[in-house]
Formats: structure tokens, sequence, C-alpha cells
């Protein structure tokens, strides 16, 4: 679904990302888990088409799009900090991609409910991001990342800044929505239980590079490094 | 320190009071009034085509002016405060000169190659002239709101599939709009005042208001200059209010 | 994908035009022959000779007495009107930053008034109120239009320095005075400097205020320069005038700004 090969990105003389290679099967979800500054996040940025790699190539779908723009691309992204249009309404919010996609106005209408429904956010679609929870804010930001339908979901620490209640809802409520969907989704965050408990397969990056591999319960049987181990608190 | 704070500040203020006391004198010489006001003094601006015509001038260069710098200088804060770029506190620390720099120097140097193009007398070189001194100040309103941006809305636009002319008008525009409009109003008020460059470059034709008040101000003293600079004053209070907001709690 | 770098060309094209291309002009005249001034009074003809190259013009700005008693004047003059818009300044700079909220935007906004309305307006007054012409009314009239700036300068490096520290200071056993003298100045000083670079250099190239306000005995560089372009019609001596200007400008913000960094 998404292939990552030989993906190298430097910012100035800092190397954020070290050749790495990976690769998510159609409706999968994969974590890549590190520490802040790890390169997960310019790795999702890359896979968006907001950074472009200096080596490497990345395909979606089958297709070369190293270096496709961000909207030549039908993938889905939740910003961490959710970048919801402060100056529109929660429905003009998830209409957006439909607007640009020249859906006719009624079809966007009825699709944007659609979706604020299946996010369990009836009744609250004429409000401005501003006026919304942080929960609330977070499922019209995944809403409005899946109402244009992508073939990739990119989520970047979906549930930082929720408190503990609602991460644990949200991380049940994003596994029910994304299996339904059967969309391929990769998951960016530096929370080990999200991880675990979340994903398909986890990806270890630390400093740049990918570490290992593997599906939750093979990771913590088998940690490839000292490195791995330590980062899931599995040190001896 | 306070007190003589404000009576400085009763001073600082006092040349306008006093110019707008003298507009409304009903006496021919300069002289506050002392016994009733009157309008005679704008009806008699009103009344003199030179007067309307550089009133006119005025407007339209102030409006070219901030079309233009605020134009140029959403460009280039854009540019700034999304990308890094090696030499770029020199790139702007130049950018900003014209705001130190003596407006006498750059005149003299203006005068002699606008003489050589086709632009001599055409009002775009004036507007073009202040757009050199306005352009510093409204890249500086647009930078500290554009600044405060959060660059992943852009960003967010352009995955949901806006192209990148359509993230910036649907987005950024929309959310830095006061910010335009404060450098706008800003550049307006630097355009409708500046009189340095204005006296090198301005031909018969393209004379703004401070231009035809400047002869006046040396030579014949009458109350019209006076309701001729209270105009002045009004067309720029809108570039103070601007201000107000801007230094405004809704800012933070 | 990186065609971001065109965002910048505007500006950097009116920069060309406007900034250097003028400077840099000026330059080359400070270096030409006077010419004959044959065409005097008509606006067809060039003052000065083009594609010639002569001193002429800077050795008479540095051997005439005329030309060093102007820079000598201008140079007092901005002095003067420099230490009194400091100080000015200043103590207007302090009532803003002891004001409380709704009252500091008032109070900023007044401050800032002036500078929002005409010069021309503003000198109509300043003759109204000191009188018609002369040294009172030329150093009156700088100060009152560079002191907003100044006031506007210092305030922001003053509302740097948390109150609570001067009440410490306070706490420990300093008179009002010595907390002022010990704490507040000091913390404020990057900030006078900053508006000490930025006086001095209106300051001495102050040209309205001397011209409008001014009788000759009190022109300055820039009342010479704007003379000697629209009546005695010598451009080469204009420019170079204009580059011995902004040569000891240069010289004196960059040893000010040497200055603040080390304070910094």
């Amino acid at each position: 679904m998404l292939e990552f090969i030989g993906v190298s990105k430097s910012f100035g003389a800092v190397t954020a990302v070290k050749n790495v290679s990976l690769r998510l099967e159609p409706g999968e979800l994969m974590a890549i888990l590190g520490p802040s500054g790890c390169g997960k996040t310019t790795l999702l940025r890359i896979a968006g088409g907001y950074d472009t790699p200096d080596s490497g190539t990345v395909r979606i779908g089958g297709r070369d799009l190293t270096r496709a723009a961000p909207e030549a691309r039908q993938v889905g992204m939740v910003f961490q900090n959710y970048a919801l249009f402060p100056h529109m309404t929660a429905a003009e919010n998830v209409e957006f991609g439909l607007r640009m996609r020249r859906v006719p106005k009624p079809e966007r209408a009825r699709k944007a409910a659609e979706i604020l429904s299946l996010a369990g956010l009836e009744g609250i679609g004429e409000r401005k991001p501003a006026a919304l929870s942080g929960g609330q804010q977070q499922r019209v930001a995944l809403a409005r990342a899946l109402v244009i339908e992508p073939s990739l979901l990119l989520l970047d620490e979906p549930l930082a800044n929720l408190d503990r209640n609602e991460r644990l809802r949200m991380r049940g409520e994003l596994r029910t929505l994304q299996r339904r969907l059967g969309i391929a989704a990769i998951l960016v965050t530096h929370d080990q239980d999200d991880a675990l408990a979340l994903a398909d397969r986890i990806a270890v990056m630390n400093a740049g590079v990918v570490e290992q591999v593997s599906t939750p319960g093979e990771l913590q049987r088998n940690p490839a490094s000292a490195f791995v181990a330590g980062f899931l608190g599995l040190a001896e | 320190m306070i007190r003589v704070a404000y009576i400085l500040l009763a001073v600082l203020l006092s040349p306008l009071v006093v110019t707008i006391a003298v507009s409304f004198t009903p006496s021919a010489f300069l002289e506050i009034p002392k016994n009733g006001v009157t309008l005679g003094w704008y009806r008699e601006f009103f009344a003199n085509p030179i007067w309307v015509r550089a009133l006119v001038n005025s407007l339209g260069v102030a409006v070219l002016t901030a079309a233009i710098s605020v134009a140029v200088a959403m460009a280039t804060a854009v540019a700034m405060t999304r990308h890094r770029f090696r030499g770029q506190d020199a790139w702007e620390a130049a950018l900003l000169l014209p705001l130190v720099l003596p407006a006498i120097a750059i005149a003299v140097g203006m005068l002699a190659i606008v003489r050589l193009t086709p632009l001599w007398g055409h009002p775009l070189s004036l507007a073009l002239a202040h757009s050199v001194a306005a352009v510093p100040v409204a890249y500086l309103v647009l930078r500290a709101t554009l600044s405060r941006l959060d660059p992943n809305l852009e960003a967010a636009a352009r995955g949901l599939g806006a192209g990148p002319w359509q993230a910036f008008g649907l987005i950024t525009l929309p959310l830095a709009m006061p910010a335009v409009f404060a450098a706008a109003l800003f550049t307006l008020a630097i355009s409708l005042n500046e009189i340095t460059l204005t006296l090198f470059l301005a031909t018969r034709d393209i004379e703004t208001l401070p231009r035809v008040i400047w002869p006046n101000l040396r030579f014949a003293l009458t109350p019209l200059v006076a309701s001729a600079s209270v105009i002045l004053l009004i067309l720029t209070l809108p570039a103070l209010a601007a201000a107000g907001w801007w230094l405004g709690p809704r800012r933070r | 994908m990186n065609r971001w770098p065109l965002l910048l060309v505007p500006s950097a094209l009116l920069w060309l035009a406007g900034v250097l291309a003028p400077l840099g002009f000026v330059l080359r005249l400070s270096l030409s022959s006077s010419g004959n001034r044959a065409g005097e009074g008509r606006y067809d003809t060039l003052f000065y000779e083009p594609g010639t190259w002569s001193f002429a013009s800077f050795v008479e700005i540095f051997t005439n007495p005329y030309y060093r008693g102007l820079f000598a004047f201008t140079a007092a003059l901005a002095g003067v009107v420099t230490v009194l818009t400091l100080i000015f300044g200043y103590v207007l700079a302090y009532a803003i930053y002891r004001a409380p909220m709704p009252r500091k935007i008032v109070l900023i906004l007044l401050i800032a008034l002036p500078k929002f309305t005409n010069i021309l307006v503003f000198v109509f007054g300043v003759k109204m109120i000191f009188g018609a012409s002369g040294p009172g009314p030329v150093i009156a009239g700088e100060v009152l239009m560079l002191v907003p700036y100044a006031a506007l300068t210092i305030a922001a490096a003053l509302e740097a320095v948390p109150y609570p520290l001067i009440e410490a200071a306070r706490g420990l056993g300093a008179s009002a005075a010595m907390a002022f003298w010990r704490v507040t100045l000091p913390l404020s000083l990057p900030g006078v400097l900053a508006a000490a670079i930025l006086t001095l250099l209106w300051s001495a190239s102050a040209f309205l205020g001397p011209y409008l306000l001014g009788e000759p005995a009190q022109y300055t560089v820039a009342v010479e320069v704007d003379r000697q372009v629209h009546q005695d019609l010598d451009w080469a001596l204009a420019a170079a005038l204009n580059v011995v200007l902004l040569g000891v400008l240069s010289v004196a913000a960059y040893g000010l700004s040497v200055w603040r960094r080390r304070l910094a």
C-alpha cells in the first residue's frame, strides 16, 4: 500500500531520516514508535508529501509519488495539533476536501453529516474549532481526513493531547473505525502503550533509523536491540 | 516622574490641538478662534481646484502605494516566515534599511534616476517611491502575524487537495486579513504624509496635498493651511485605529 | 516545489530600484564634475556632467569653512536633540510602563498620534506655539518629532523589566530612587541605546524641522542638500554632501550598536 525504499532526509547538518525502508500492507495499521526527535514525524510528512526526501523512493498504491505535491496524493493526515481551520465551522472543515474536489454542495453536506455522525459528532457541525473540546477537535480532524476517502491515513501523535479517559476511549474508536473502513494507516507515537494496543505491526525508530519492525507480541518477546528493549521498558 | 510625563504628553499634543483650533478661526490670520468658529476655510479649500486636485492626487497615490507595498510585503513575509535560508538575517536587515536611511539621501538619487525614465511626472513614480518607505512597515506588521500562524494549517489544506495558491487564498489570507488591513492603513498613512521624496519627485501635475501645503508653510501662511492639515489628519485617523487594534488585547 | 524564492523577487526589485540604485547613483554623482549650470531653471537639463570623474565636490566640502561649519552645526544640533529626546522619551516610557492595562494602550496611542499625523501639521502647530523661526523652534520641533519613537522604543525595553524585581529591591531596603538607579535604569539601558541610535540617525539627517522652523543660521546638511538640488543646482555637490553625511552616520550607528551589543 505504502512503500518507503531507502528514504533519507536531512535538515542542514541534522539527518532526520536515514535510509529507511518500510512496507505497509492494505488495511494494516502500523505504529512508528520512538522518542521525540527520532525522525518519525519527518517520515510521516514524507508520506504525505509535506517534505521531500533527499534520496529514496516513496510508493503509494504502487505509484512512485516521491516528489508529488500533497494535493496530488489521496492521503488523509491528522496533525498532532489537529490543524483545524480556525475560521471555519466543524462542518466547513470536514467539507473542505470535498470542496477542493468540486463535489456539489448538497452531496458535500450529506457526506460531511454522515462522517460526522460516524465520528460521534452529531449537532456540533456549526461550531468553530475553538468552541470544541480536545476530543471533539480530534474527531473533527479525523473526519476531515477520512471524508476524502483516502487510500492511506496518517496519524501524528493522535492521542497525545487528550486526557486519560478520552485517550482510552479514542484508542478503541480509532481502531474500530480504521478496521471498519479497511484503510491502511500509519500512526506515529512516542507512547509504547498506544502502539502496543493499536498496531498490527510496530516499527521502532531511533536517531533516524528503523531498528525493528515486528508485531507487538514479537517485539516484546524478541527485542532486536538494547535500544528497543530499553524503550519498551523491557530492559533486564 | 509620572506627572511630568503627562505634562510632556500635553506639550507633545499641543501642536495638533492648536492646528485644529486655528482651522476653525473666523479671522484671516493665524489665530485661535476667540468669538465663534467657522467652516469657512474648509469651504475655501474645497472651492479651490488646486487644493482639490492635490487631495485627489494624494488619495490616488496613497491607494496605489498601499496596494503595491502590501502585496510586496506579503510575498516577502510569506517567504521569510515559511522558509529558512542562508543570509536571511542580512537580507531582512537590508529590507528594513529604509527605516533608518535619511530620505534625503535616496531622494536625490531617485530624482536623478526617475528623470531619465518615462515614469517622470507619472503618479506611479510617487507610489513606487512611497512604497520604498512603506514596505518595511507593512512587512513588520505582516511578518508578526504570519509567524504566529500554524504552518500546518496550509499543509493540512494541501493534503485535502488545495493547490498552493488555493491554500494561501482560503486559509492564510483570511486568517491574516486583520493584519493585511492594518498594514494597508499604515501604508496609506505613510503615503498621505510623505513629503521629502515627494518634494523631489512630484511634478506640477502630480502634486500631493503635503506638496501643496509645503510652500504655504514657508511663505503665505493663512488658516487655509490649517484646515488642509486637518483634512490630512482626518484621512490618517483610520491608521491610528489600526494601531489601536494592533496593540489591543485581541492580538494575544 | 522549490519556487518559493520567487516570492522574494518583488521586494528585491523594489529594493534594488528604490534603495541601492539611488544610493549608487548618489555615490557616482558625488564623483562627477558639477557642470556649467547653463540650463539654470530648466528641468530638462542635467545639473552635473555625466561620465566625468572629479573629487572637486569632496575637496570643496573638506576645505571650505562654510561646509565644516555646516557639519559642526548639524552634529551639535543632533547631540542636543538626542539628549533632550532621550530624557523626555524615558519619562514618557516610564509612564507607559507603570500605567495599568487599558490606560497603557490609550497612552501609547496618544504618544504615537503625532506620528500618524502629517509632519507639516505638526510643524505648523510648533510654529504657532514656539514662534515662527529660530534655534528654539528648531530644537523644540525636532525633539517633539522624535520623542514618540524614543518613548516607544524605551517602553518596549522597560516592559521586559518585571516590576516585582523592583519591589524586591525595595523590600531589601533600597529607596525608590536607589531601586530605579540600580535596577530599572541598567536593565532598560539597551532600549535607551537603541533609541539613541535611531534618534541620532534621524536628528543628524534632519531636514524638515530646520528647513521649516529655522533661519539660514540653523540650516543642516540635509537642508543644504535640498538647496543645492533645487536652488544652486549643483547636484554633484549635493550628492557629495549626502555621501559624507551617510559615512559619518554609518560610523556613529555602528559604534553605538557595538556598544549596545556589549551591554546586552
